[in-house]
Parts: C-alpha cells; sequence; structure tokens
C-alpha cells in the first residue's frame, strides 16, 4: 500500500512543484521592480520617512496589542457559544471586512468625527478620534480585528472541547483551562492570526487615509512622497517597510512551529 | 461503600441507584446510557445526581478516564499527570506517580509516543492525581487486543488497590465483570440486577441480560408443575425439562428458558438415563484451537461448545443433557 502511495506522489511532485513555483514566481514578479526599477546609486529618504516608520511601528504595534485583547475573548465566545443568532455575528463581523476601505474610513469619521454625537462625547473626556494617535490606532483596529477574529475562531474551533471537559474534570476553573489548554492548543492558528492582524495593521491605508491622514504612518507617506516627489521616494520607503513589517510575523511563527507539533 | 444517584430525563431518560466499593462494573448495551450517566456524575451533563450535585465539575472530587483517554497532546507525560496537581513540587509528585507504576523513563515524552496502553495508564495517573474519592472508567477495554485487555484489567485492579480509590467501570465489556467485586446490569434506563458478579452470572435477572452475560440457548416453554421452591418441571416443545426459577412462577404460565453454551453436556448414548437429556442432530460444527462448537437442529437448536481434547471426528447424533440447575426460566414479558 505505502509502495503505491509514494509513487504516486513521486509521479505528481515534479508537476507540483514546477506550477507552484511558477504561481509563486507571478506572484512575486512585481517586486522585481524594487530591485531593477530602482537608482540605487542615489538613493536617498524623503524629508520624514523616518518619523512615518517610527509611527507605523509605535502605532501598529498599539493597534496589533488591541486587536489581540479585544479579538481573542470575542474569537473564544464565537468559537464555543453557539446560539440561534450566531450566523448574524458571523455576519457581522463579515461586514468591516467587506466595506471598502476608503468607505470604511468615511463611516468612521462620520460616527467618530468632532460633530457626530460618538465623537463630540469622547472628545469631552479628552479624546480626539480624527487626525490623532488614537484615531490612527483605531482605524487600523478596524481595519485588523475582524481579520484576526475570524483567524482566532478558527483556531479555537480547532481545540477539541472534551479535552476542555477534561480539564474541568480535573479541577480547573473555565479561566485557567483556557490558560492551559485552550491557548496552547489553539497557539498554531493563533500566531497566524496575530502574524495577519500585523500585516493588515501596517499596511492599511483606505480607512487611516481618511480617519488619520496625520500623524502620517507609512502607507500614506508612500502615498505623499509619489504625490509630491515620484516613484524614486516611494522604493527606498518601500524597502524599509517590508524590512520592519516582516520580521514579526516571520519571528513568530518560527516560534511556534519550534514548540511541539500538535 | 459509596452510593450514587443519578436521574435525568434528556438525552436519556436515566434513574440509577448503585453502591460502589474496590473495582465495580456497570454493565450495559452501547446506546444504553452508559457514558450519558458518567458525564452527568461528573456535572457535564444536567441531572439529579447525588453525591456532590450542587458542585460545579472543577469542585466534584471524581477522576475520570474518558474513552480514547485523551491526554493534552501538547503537554509532555509528567506534565499531564502534574495537570490537576497544586503548589509544591509539581514535577517530583509525578515523577513519583510513574515510578509507582514503573513507567517514569517516560517522563519527558509526549502522548503521541506511547502507545494505547501507556497512554491508558498515564490518563489513569492523572485522574488519580487528583486525588478523588471515586474514579469513572468509560470502557476502559475498548479497542484493546484481548492479551492487552487482560491486563489492563489487572492493571486496574491492582492500581485502585495501590491507591485506594474505589473505581466504577461502564462498559459492554463482559470480560471485565470477572475482575470486580460489583456488578451492576444496565438496562432501559435503571439498574436491573445488583450484586457479586458470582451470583449475577449463576442467575441472571432476565433472559436480556442473560444474553448480555453471554449466554446463547433460549426457547420458550410451559410450566406443568412446581416441584420445590426454585424448581419446575417444563414443557418446550413435545419434552419435559426440569429447570430452576424463581420461585413466583405457577403452572400454566409461559416461561422462556435459557442455558449458557458451556452448560450444555454431551453424553455418551448409553446414558440414557441421565436427566433432561436430549437427542438431536448436529448441523454445524465448528473446530477451532480452544473449542468445539456445535448448532443442533430444530426444534431444539441448541449451541454447545466443549474443550477440544478430542481429535476425531464429530458424531452427527448428539445426546445431550441440559443440567437443571442450569436450565434457567424467566417469567415470559
Amino acid at each position: 500500500m505505502k509502495r503505491i502511495g509514494s509513487s504516486r506522489s513521486l509521479s505528481l511532485e515534479a508537476p507540483l512543484l514546477l506550477f507552484s513555483l511558477a504561481i509563486l514566481a507571478i506572484l512575486i514578479a512585481p517586486f522585481s521592480e524594487m530591485f531593477f526599477g530602482l537608482d540605487w546609486q542615489h538613493l536617498e529618504f524623503a524629508p520624514n520617512d523616518l518619523h512615518a516608520i517610527r509611527t507605523s511601528l509605535v502605532y501598529s504595534g498599539t493597534a496589533l496589542l488591541l486587536c489581540v485583547l479585544l479579538g481573542t475573548p470575542l474569537a473564544w465566545w464565537m468559537a464555543r457559544r453557539r446560539y440561534r443568532w450566531s450566523p448574524i455575528v458571523d455576519a457581522l463581523i463579515l461586514l468591516p471586512l467587506l466595506t471598502p476601505p476608503l468607505a470604511l474610513g468615511i463611516l468612521l469619521a462620520s460616527f467618530f468625527g468632532p460633530y457626530a454625537s460618538a465623537g463630540e462625547f469622547l472628545s469631552h473626556w479628552g479624546l480626539r478620534l480624527v487626525n490623532t494617535a488614537p484615531a490612527f490606532i483605531m482605524a487600523q483596529v478596524y481595519a485588523a480585528m475582524p481579520y484576526y477574529v475570524l483567524s482566532a475562531r478558527a483556531a479555537f474551533e480547532g481545540v477539541p472541547t472534551d479535552l476542555e471537559e477534561i480539564s474541568h474534570t480535573l479541577g480547573k476553573s473555565s479561566l485557567e483551562t483556557f490558560w492551559l489548554v485552550t491557548l496552547p492548543m489553539a497557539r498554531n492558528g493563533l500566531t497566524a492570526a496575530i502574524a495577519l492582524a500585523w500585516v493588515r495593521a501596517m499596511g492599511e491605508f483606505g480607512v487611516v487615509l481618511i480617519v488619520a491622514y496625520y500623524p502620517m504612518g507609512i502607507p500614506v507617506k508612500i502615498y505623499q512622497n509619489l504625490e509630491d516627489i515620484g516613484l524614486s521616494a516611494v522604493y527606498p520607503l518601500l524597502w524599509v517597510f517590508f524590512l520592519v513589517a516582516i520580521p514579526l510575523p516571520l519571528w513568530i511563527r518560527l516560534r511556534s512551529r519550534r514548540q511541539v507539533p500538535l | 461503600m459509596l452510593a450514587l444517584r443519578c436521574q435525568m430525563d434528556t438525552p436519556v431518560a436515566l434513574d440509577i441507584s448503585l453502591e460502589v466499593e474496590g473495582l465495580s462494573v456497570l454493565l450495559g448495551r452501547s446506546g444504553e446510557g452508559k457514558t450519558t450517566f458518567l458525564r452527568a456524575l461528573l456535572g457535564l451533563l444536567p441531572a439529579r445526581v447525588e453525591p456532590w450535585g450542587h458542585l460545579p465539575t472543577e469542585q466534584r472530587p471524581l477522576g475520570y478516564l474518558p474513552q480514547g483517554y485523551r491526554l493534552f497532546p501538547h503537554l509532555r507525560v509528567w506534565q499531564n499527570i502534574a495537570f490537576p496537581m497544586r503548589g509544591g513540587d509539581r514535577r517530583q509528585a509525578a515523577l513519583e506517580l510513574l515510578e509507582r507504576i514503573g513507567m517514569a523513563r517516560f517522563a519527558e515524552q509526549y502522548p503521541a509516543a506511547l502507545s494505547g496502553g501507556q497512554q491508558q495508564r498515564v490518563a489513569l495517573l492523572r485522574a488519580i492525581a487528583r486525588k478523588p474519592k471515586l474514579l469513572l472508567l468509560d470502557e476502559p477495554t475498548s479497542a484493546l487486543d484481548p492479551q492487552t485487555r487482560d491486563e489492563i484489567i489487572a492493571a486496574l485492579s491492582e492500581e485502585s488497590a495501590i491507591f485506594s480509590i474505589p473505581l466504577l467501570v461502564v462498559t459492554h465489556d463482559v470480560s471485565i465483570c470477572a475482575a470486580a467485586q460489583r456488578m451492576a446490569i444496565l438496562q432501559e434506563g435503571g439498574i436491573q440486577a445488583v450484586g457479586e458478579p458470582a451470583e449475577i452470572f449463576a442467575r441472571p435477572p432476565n433472559p436480556q441480560a442473560a444474553q448480555m452475560l453471554g449466554m446463547e440457548n433460549f426457547f420458550t416453554g410451559r410450566i406443568e408443575e412446581k416441584l420445590s421452591q426454585q424448581e419446575y418441571l417444563v414443557r418446550i416443545h413435545s419434552r419435559r425439562l426440569r429447570a430452576t426459577g424463581m420461585a413466583d412462577h405457577s403452572p400454566g404460565e409461559e416461561v422462556i428458558l435459557g442455558i449458557r453454551a458451556e452448560h450444555v453436556l454431551l453424553r455418551h448414548a448409553k446414558d440414557t438415563d441421565a436427566e433432561n437429556l436430549i437427542v438431536s442432530e448436529a448441523v454445524e460444527w465448528h473446530r477451532q484451537p480452544l473449542w468445539q462448537r456445535f448448532v443442533t437442529a430444530a426444534p431444539f437448536s441448541l449451541r454447545g461448545r466443549f474443550l477440544a481434547q478430542d481429535r476425531s471426528d464429530p458424531p452427527r447424533t448428539l445426546y445431550l443433557q441440559l443440567p437443571a440447575e442450569k436450565l434457567l426460566l424467566w417469567k415470559k414479558r
């Protein structure tokens, strides 16, 4: 049996490898411009590029933290508690994903803007949600959290409920069970969710453009560089963007892989 | 002796009262609600349960060994065992438990690296580590080969004694009963019989229980005469046979009779004065390494077996004795 299986997979291996490499090449091809379209002799940053990098890193980090802190309980609740109206919750979480980012930005600005009741209420407490750091973070949370919640829910759904029951029979409370069983067993899926939320938050342009043009993060700065200076000012910043955005998800993935295979 | 009580209406209607000590077995067919009963005792399903019914699952002093053992795959063997422990040197305490069953060398392994039997023993230690007042085991011998099964049963009974914790095993596997101090039969949502295994095997409470305990031969008959307190003369087809039953039958009553295959005795043709003798034609012979089995023709379609010492050709005509004390009768429902 084994020989038949392996010979069949062998016969598929070469075509599958070629096919996968071809698709990957097509996906990656546009990025070759970053090598060939760049004037490596006269490489320089535009003014305030470094400031944009710092803004993106610090605020995206904060947004990611908020996504994890707020989204994890929601994802767990969606995975474990099923009501008759649960499909409505599932649809609601898709709404911010479905909305074009520009439109979502407009909705946020209208809702949290200084002339809207929610915005007015919050500004009484000193929280202004247009063109401020909190506004920037809020925009990223709105963009990234639905992705995080959906992925984290799938991760929690992958944890067998009977193992959680066993934990209860072994004297552990619901919170202890979540911490000792659910979370570690959902680890791989949750790290993927965190990675996804991070790249969404870092890369978000449309929502941020409307709600928090300032303080300027990398995506908006790239847009401004293109408008003010041209392509030559886009690529250096894009290079830095990749260099700072990629390590976190890569590190998280590697770390979770290095532990026990589940 | 610990008295348990459980009443529930859904998903299965159950009303069970049971006393457990040492290794106790609750025997029942699949779908009778054995697992449901355990889950109710544990507080994983809503039910009226005594004792500890008012406590949440995590506070009930019960250890649970589910089917498939369900070790935590992300924890090492010692971490699985230390899971329910609190404070102190949990690792050391887990290692000591492993030591006692001779599995200390597996402490750093993950459950996936263990065999089924080893996983079960680790799961048992994990349940014991929470220091329960009662251990509940769900079908501990399913998915085990016969030899491993016997080893596991012996180990269970031994470990129950070592850790002096009573064990309640729910199962459809009759062979576990041999090692048990007490057994009960679960049928139609309630306990049909309870007592020592030897008593229940000797006098099952009804034909269904008898069949569950491995009885193969059943016929219907009518009582002709009550011979003594528990002895009756019964007409089956055109034959009159002496049989044993409870004291509450009366002449004319229709009854079900049953006898275990190994209690059907093969006689010589000359033993014509033996009691309850039947002459019948063999329609099937099965030779197995240990047993020879036969099935006879109607109207007395009997299954019998005897140790296969005699290698000569089996006879066609069989002289069979059904010993009166082994031929049991029950009311026909």
